[in-house]
């Protein structure tokens, strides 16, 4: 299938028809080359091909062996409730809007943020400070909840009286005075510990810098606790510390958000310095396919559901009973065609189930970023009564969906699952020989499936998959960690005690050590209770429920306390969510969704989802150790970016400024305006502010991912794009990115596989430098080529404005056609050029030489040769400074006089002194011939060079090279910068190298870049250059790249094109171009 | 002064240690070289290094203890399971067991980061880091990692081989396919004033005022990473890296496909190469919570076959005499069956240290009991003391590495200490 659109209606004007031999011999050489990576590149497919197929079958099994599962069957310490779970339903959030946007926070502290507002008066009584400002707002809201008689924390030293006891204030008072007085640092301790630190198993209670902590620490002081804490303030974090400009900023939104870089007018934009102005315009990158990608891509970052690409849903598998179906129906179409030992490797039968597997696999992520590109509220992804589903993913499902191409398998839209059948007898279901299966009756057990978003997507459950001892309590975990922002693994501390690892008797109900998190945690997988080891609806027990067949019929001999028509374990605790109990079994997991999407930490939860997406690390934990390196280092950031992530909950929970509630492109938006992002420079940090701001700011590695983009943008040009049936151009491969096999560089530059590899390194190593410098080296040729050659002059991306005969010395050129047959007609051609006064170079050159083994009609060979007759140099009166009759030249090269004229018979040039009395508009006229031969006229360029200081070549190159900083690096340099001397002076010493071992004779032909390096190069160059080869990738028409490639001009008379290629190298090395 | 005098500079003055990546000329390394393998998912010490036989009135906590004898091959008391017994028999003399460890968890994730860094809490760099920073500074890579827990709290930057036949591509940009037999995309020339004006250009950067940490980290690390030593070292590696048909074959069973072998295989040629001093090698699939016996016993298996290919391949490249090996898991497992014919999650663990010649191997350490549970040994003498002795927690046993591996004194471990954790005798 022809997938390359053509646009060739531009190219036109000089055109070869062919070259020298030796141009033919190289350029052979180099399409052979080019043809042994295709093979080699349908050699590995096919092996990936056969890896993919293991792999669905190992997958089916991995998840039945539950690996990276969870459990938490026995070993927490601490009696009574969980600190991170009060036990009491979340609070409803009211309607209207109560919070400011944490812009207005992060430049005008919220009036509950200021310091002296809501903070005790210094030199108020201990007594005074804490029942005024600590004791209802900090213990009784907060410490009681564990640090109480019986509670989770009821075995410290810090046991206090809730508010109901009368004297409780006294009380608590006393309480912390006694820590104070006995325990060595008690004060920092405290302090430490409500800020989550120094393992406290409550996590974070009170964010430092808040008018909380500082009214706990005036507290303590009074109480004559010391205090160390003070010397760097997370409000005071980013003192001395420089944000980035407007456009900087801009300029990484837009490569972050929509892979591009930032158009005009989007710079003018922020151009008035306004954050308004900013914010708006970082608003509006967020769209399109950059955007998507970066949605998919951050998401999938955290939940790593891609793991499950090569299989969601197993061969086996008959109750979404069309697919099943559909499957049957090619493999029957396949042993038709022949296949009959593997009708699976029929062709339409492996496309078909990838891109099933893929609209399965993609459904939460896709789900994510339908909800953010339609600034839907973003508690859909828990909510949503659809799945994302690509057609053939749709059809699976039996829904109804509309595509807008529906051939097009990486189009998804919402859907619902509409044939879900659980199976009892009722469903008939046959399979032939080779074991493909067919649902000749689905039986009665119809489902309205109960959507709850990503929660009960295929992809989603089997990536946090259960076992029958598990009982989803990892589904509750990650649930917990990826939408509550709460990690249960560090809620409490374990135990050591060998009684409680011991205790048989269902610990997780009865022993303390256990219940402190099991209360909370197994009520939410209960709410998965319909849900299977496989992800699929209550897959077990002819479709009644979920339950592994050995909790109902133990074979150990003892008593099942199941019942019949149970869904969930009456040996756990019942199905719900902070106390609340799910109202309907047949729902649970739709219900516990809408908890979460109103629980407050649900907020919370989306800013540290998104924050390692835009910042390229996580938030920063607090420290666990008191004498851990830069441990008041990582507590200030820790709690600076509380604060941050705070205020930014809080806008996103109500509606940033006069927006909508839950509109994640806001929330992204205001993330990038962070200075955690903005951070530029800081001037004097000390160690402490140095290590607390170790991450924050400009200058992170671009990811695999998004230096292809970037460079996409920038050049056009991929590394080793690739496209695959049935992905077709919607998701291709290349070199840094490869979504469908991981065969390229990607997982060695610090990507992931989502699997046994699941964290981005963004240090740079030997290995990821090598692979930077072979994305440079490998890319330059062609770029500069296609750039120069084969696109005119508006649709250049990066060298518009200069020509290739822009050399360290010229003045002007110019390339003219020389029409006339013979000497007796020749013709004159004219450049007109403005001179400096001083000493110059006329450079003659002969471009397009040809030659082939057709006899014209006399019987000589057709070649095309060029004939100067005489040079004439005028001023702008038209009085002539300078006159040759160029046969007077000796023979050099391919040139030499002939006749009344000087003959050129190959590609080469002639040069001329020329001496500029005074500056002025000069005109160069070029008497010239030509031996006609092949399809077009000779070409003469002529190019006036300086000899004796800079000229006006210098000039266009060094504009370009600063050009090239503004565009590659986003810096703006002057012509005479550092950079740009540097570069300059790369660029001179190549093509001096270059033009001084060449010679007069320089031949065109050495110009050959890689012709398969992007199968997209040629895209509206020439049609039909691509198309799927038997195994299912692209492959290029290298005959017709071949016959293209020789009818154009890729004549190189200066070296200069040559030089870019080098000059373009060096620049794709830059640390500014890796990092942004 | 040259950038890698520099940024070792930096490494003194201490302050900059928090983002600076310590680099010195190693290239003559010649001590030892270090292989962790990370058996992911928690390994069964009871059908291994630590053999439980069924107690009467107990659940069953082996079947194979049901028909079977627990073994011994010099004094290391092993299950009689997959194919330990040519495991231990052949590797006894140079193999110290440390039984009865506590990871104090049955979470995966707090076991994966307590067993490999010492540490419960995450925050701790991996011996194996804290090896390669202090032996392989300057190499090209001198920490390998092949997944699992590989973190290097800033002190060194791991590397991924998981691409091996790709590394080739890359080790030499300028040709195509990294091949110096085909038409290279730059002439020599060229291809050298590039990277002439591109480290003049990169020492410029590195020299800016006022950086954010990050910034001025990176442009480190990147100018350490384009060091002519280390692309030398990474061209010498790819020479090296066998043929697509020559590297060691995945291997499959059933669920699980096993790249040890190959692990190790790239492992011992970056040493030989001298390009490499550290590895994390892993394994993964034994969270085994059904189907334990046959799951386990083929990881198991080829966990054993995977480091006796390693020893093998080792003494083949001539590095042997230089290899510490280290095995260890996240935890335990149950000490009974549950309804799926699994093992659930327990928490005590052990770990295995093999070395070649030294006094210190054919030998246990640490207890447990008949139930496997651990139990407390005198600090000093390594017997049991219930009253007065201490638990073995993975921080013993790392404090311990890092003195016997001769990394406890330096600045990285310092930085990193283990508190109110005595020095248990494991390599005396």
């Amino acid at each position: 299938m022809p997938v390359v659109r053509c646009r060739l209606s531009w190219v036109v004007g000089w055109s070869l028809a062919a070259f020298l031999g030796l141009s033919l011999g190289l350029a052979q050489s180099h399409f052979d080359e080019d043809r042994q990576l295709q093979a080699e590149e349908e050699r590995n497919w096919t092996e990936r091909e056969r890896i993919l197929l293991l792999d669905s079958q190992l997958a089916a099994r991995r998840q039945a062996a539950h690996e990276r599962m969870e459990e938490f069957p026995a070993v927490l310490q601490a009696p009574a409730s969980c600190p991170a779970f009060p036990g009491s339903r979340p609070v409803r959030l009211t309607a209207g809007k109560s919070v400011a946007s944490p812009l207005v926070a992060r430049h005008a502290p919220r009036p509950d943020r200021l310091p002296w507002r809501g903070v005790a008066p210094e030199g108020d009584s201990p007594s005074g400070i804490f029942e005024g400002y600590v004791s209802g707002p900090v213990v009784q809201a907060r410490c009681i909840n564990c640090h109480v008689q019986g509670g989770a924390s009821g075995d410290t030293r810090l046991v206090l009286t809730p508010e109901g006891v009368e004297g409780h204030a006294a009380s608590n008072v006393a309480v912390f005075q006694a820590f104070l007085d006995t325990v060595e640092g008690g004060a920092d301790l405290i302090l430490n510990k409500i800020q989550g630190a120094e393992g406290h198993g409550g996590g974070v209670q009170v964010v430092g810098g808040s008018a909380e902590f500082a009214n706990m620490e005036r507290f303590l002081r009074a109480l004559g606790g010391e205090t160390s804490s003070g010397a760097l303030s997370p409000e005071g974090l980013f003192e001395g510390v420089t944000m980035a400009s407007a456009a900087r900023t801009l300029r990484r939104a837009a490569l972050l958000f929509a892979g591009r870089l930032p158009t005009q007018a989007e710079i003018n934009a922020v151009s008035d310095g306004r954050d308004a102005t900013l914010r708006r315009t970082i608003r509006g990158l967020m769209t399109g396919p950059g955007f998507h990608d970066f949605l998919i891509r951050g998401a999938n970052d955290r939940l790593l559901t891609d793991r499950e690409r090569p299989q969601v849903i197993g061969n086996a598998e008959v109750r979404f009973v069309d697919l099943t179906n559909k499957r049957w129906a090619l493999a029957q179409e396949g042993i038709a065609n022949g296949y009959t030992d593997n009708p699976r490797r029929y062709p339409a039968y492996r496309n078909h189930e990838r891109a099933a597997q893929y609209g399965f696999a993609r459904a939460p992520l896709e789900l994510i970023a339908h909800v953010v590109e339609n600034d839907l509220p973003y508690t859909e992804i828990l909510t949503a009564d659809y799945i994302m589903a690509n057609p053939v993913a749709a059809a699976g499902y039996g829904a109804g969906t509309q595509f807008d191409d529906p051939d097009d398998i990486t189009e998804f839209k919402p859907s619902r699952i509409e044939r879900y059948f659980r199976r009892d007898r009722s469903m008939i279901v046959v399979e032939d020989p080779a074991n493909i299966r067919r649902v000749l009756n689905p039986g009665n057990l119809t489902t309205e499936y109960p959507h709850a978003g990503i929660l009960n997507t295929t992809a989603f459950l089997r990536r946090y998959p259960t076992t029958a001892t598990n009982r989803n309590r990892a589904r509750s975990r990650w649930t917990y960690y990826h939408f509550l922002g709460f990690d249960i693994e560090k809620s409490a501390a374990r135990t050591q005690d060998p009684v409680a690892l011991a205790d048989t008797n269902n610990p997780t109900m009865n022993n303390p050590a256990c219940t402190v998190c099991h209360i909370p945690m197994d009520p939410v997988a209960g709410a998965f209770q319909n849900y299977g080891d496989m992800g699929l609806f209550r897959d077990k027990n002819a479709g009644r429920d979920a339950l592994p067949v050995l909790y109902r019929a133990p074979k150990d001999g003892t008593v099942s306390p199941y019942r019949r028509g149970d869904t969930w374990f009456r040996d756990m605790r019942e199905p719900g969510f902070g106390g609340a109990r799910a109202p309907s079994a047949d729902n649970s997991l739709q219900w516990l969704a809408g908890q979460i999407a109103e629980d407050p930490r649900f907020a919370t939860a989306a800013v540290r989802f998104w924050w390692p997406a835009v910042m390229g690390v996580g938030l920063v934990e607090p420290p666990t150790d008191r004498s851990d390196p830069d441990f008041n280092a990582q507590l200030v950031a820790a709690a600076a970016q509380a604060l941050e992530v705070g205020a930014l909950a809080d806008a996103f929970r109500e509606g940033f400024g006069d927006g909508e509630p839950y509109v994640a492109r806001d929330l992204l938006a205001e993330i990038a305006l962070s200075p955690w992002f903005r951070a530029e420079s800081v001037a004097g940090a000390d160690s402490v502010r140095a290590a607390a701001l170790r991450d924050a700011g400009v200058a992170r590695l671009l990811t695999p991912e998004e230096l292809v983009s970037k460079t996409e943008a920038l050049t056009g040009y991929v590394w080793g794009r690739r496209f695959q049936q049935p992905f077709g151009t919607g998701e291709t491969r290349s070199r840094l990115h490869d979504p469908q096999g991981f065969s390229g560089y990607q997982l060695l530059y610090g990507g992931i596989d989502s699997d046994g590899i699941t964290e981005r390194t963004g240090d740079m190593n030997p290995m990821m430098a090598a692979v930077a410098q072979s994305h440079a080296a490998e890319l330059s040729c062609p770029v500069v080529r296609r750039e120069f050659f084969y696109w005119p002059e508006r649709d250049r991306l990066l060298f518009d404005g200069i020509t290739k005969y822009d050399t360290p010395f010229s003045e002007s050129a110019g390339q003219f056609a020389v029409t006339a047959a013979s000497w007796e007609d020749r013709q004159t051609v004219a450049l007109e050029v403005p001179l400096a006064a001083g000493a110059k170079t006329v450079r003659l050159a002969f471009t397009n030489d040809f030659r082939d083994g057709q006899q014209d009609g006399g019987g000589a060979a057709a070649d095309r040769n060029l004939g100067l007759d005489r040079l004439l140099v005028r001023n702008s009166l038209g009085a002539a400074v300078s006159e040759l009759e160029l046969e007077t030249l000796a023979r050099k090269g391919c040139g030499r006089p002939q006749d009344q004229f000087y003959w050129m018979r190959s590609n080469c040039f002639v040069e001329v002194p020329l001496e500029v009395a005074a500056a002025g508009l000069y005109t160069v006229e070029v008497v010239a011939h030509q031996d006609p031969a092949g399809d077009e006229p000779a070409r003469l360029a002529i190019a006036v060079q300086a000899r004796d200081g800079s000229s006006a070549g210098e000039m266009a190159i060094r504009r370009k090279i600063a050009d090239l900083h503004a565009k590659l690096f986003g810096v703006t340099v002057a012509v005479d910068s550092p950079d740009v001397n540097e570069a300059f002076a790369l660029f001179l010493e190549v093509w001096n190298r270059k033009r001084s071992s060449e010679g007069p004779s320089f031949n065109a032909s050495r110009f050959h870049c890689a012709d398969g390096g992007d199968h997209f190069y040629f895209d509206g160059l020439l049609e039909d250059v691509s198309r799927y080869a038997g195994y299912g990738g692209s492959q290029l028409d290298f005959d017709a790249i071949r016959a293209f490639n020789q009818s154009q001009d890729v004549s190189d008379p200066q070296a200069t094109v040559r030089t870019w290629v080098v000059t373009l190298a060096y620049l794709l090395t830059d640390y500014r171009y890796l990092y942004f | 002064m040259n950038r890698r005098g520099f940024i070792t500079s930096m490494l003194a003055l201490g302050a900059g240690s928090a983002f600076r990546v310590p680099l010195a000329n190693a290239a003559d390394y010649g001590g030892k070289l270090f292989v962790f393998v990370q058996a992911d998912g928690g390994w069964d010490p009871t059908s291994f290094c630590d053999p439980k036989a069924n107690v009467a009135g107990e659940p069953t906590i082996n079947h194979w203890a049901e028909s079977g004898e627990v073994r011994q091959a010099g004094n290391i008391r092993y299950a009689p399971f997959a194919r330990n017994q040519a495991f231990f028999d052949k590797y006894y003399q140079r193999i110290l067991v440390v039984n009865g460890v506590d990871a104090q968890t049955n979470s995966h994730t707090a076991g994966v980061v307590h067993n490999w860094s010492g540490r419960i809490s995450e925050g701790y760099p991996t011996t194996t880091a804290l090896l390669a920073a202090q032996n392989g500074a300057g190499l090209s890579m001198p920490y390998l990692s092949f997944g699992g827990f590989s973190n290097t709290a800033g002190i060194a930057v791991f590397t991924r081989l998981n691409n091996p036949t790709q590394v080739r591509n890359i080790a030499n940009p300028e040709f195509v396919n990294g091949d110096p037999g085909r038409r290279p995309f730059f002439s020599p020339e060229d291809w050298s004033a590039v990277t002439r004006h591109r480290d003049a250009r990169l020492d410029r950067l590195a020299a800016a005022p006022n950086l954010m940490p990050r910034d001025a980290r990176n442009r480190d690390l990147y100018a350490a990473a384009l060091e002519p030593g280390a692309a030398e070292g990474l061209r010498s590696f790819a020479d090296m890296i066998p043929t697509p048909g020559d590297l060691q074959a995945v291997e499959e069973y059933n669920l699980f496909r096993s790249t040890l072998k190959r692990q190790a295989q790239l492992a011992v040629l970056a040493f030989k190469a001298g390009v490499a001093v550290s590895a994390d090698l892993r394994l993964g699939g034994f969270d085994t919570h059904d189907n334990h016996d046959l799951d386990q016993g083929w990881l198991l298996g080829n966990l054993t076959e995977s480091v006796d290919y390693l020893w093998n391949y080792a003494e083949l490249q001539g590095v042997a005499d230089r290899l510490v090996v280290v095995m260890g898991s996240d935890f335990g497992r149950t000490n009974k069956y549950n309804a799926e014919a699994g093992k659930d999650h327990w928490p005590i663990g052990s770990f295995i240290v093999m070395e070649k010649n030294q006094p210190w191997t054919n030998r246990v350490v640490g207890l447990t009991d008949e139930l496997h549970f651990a139990r407390r040994v005198n600090p000093a003498t390594l017997q049991r003391d219930d009253a007065a002795g201490t638990l073995i927690h993975p921080k013993h046993v790392h404090k311990a590495l890092r003195a016997y591996l001769g990394v406890a004194a330096t600045e990285n471990s310092q930085r990193f200490p283990f508190h109110n954790t005595e020095l248990l005798p494991l390599f005396s």
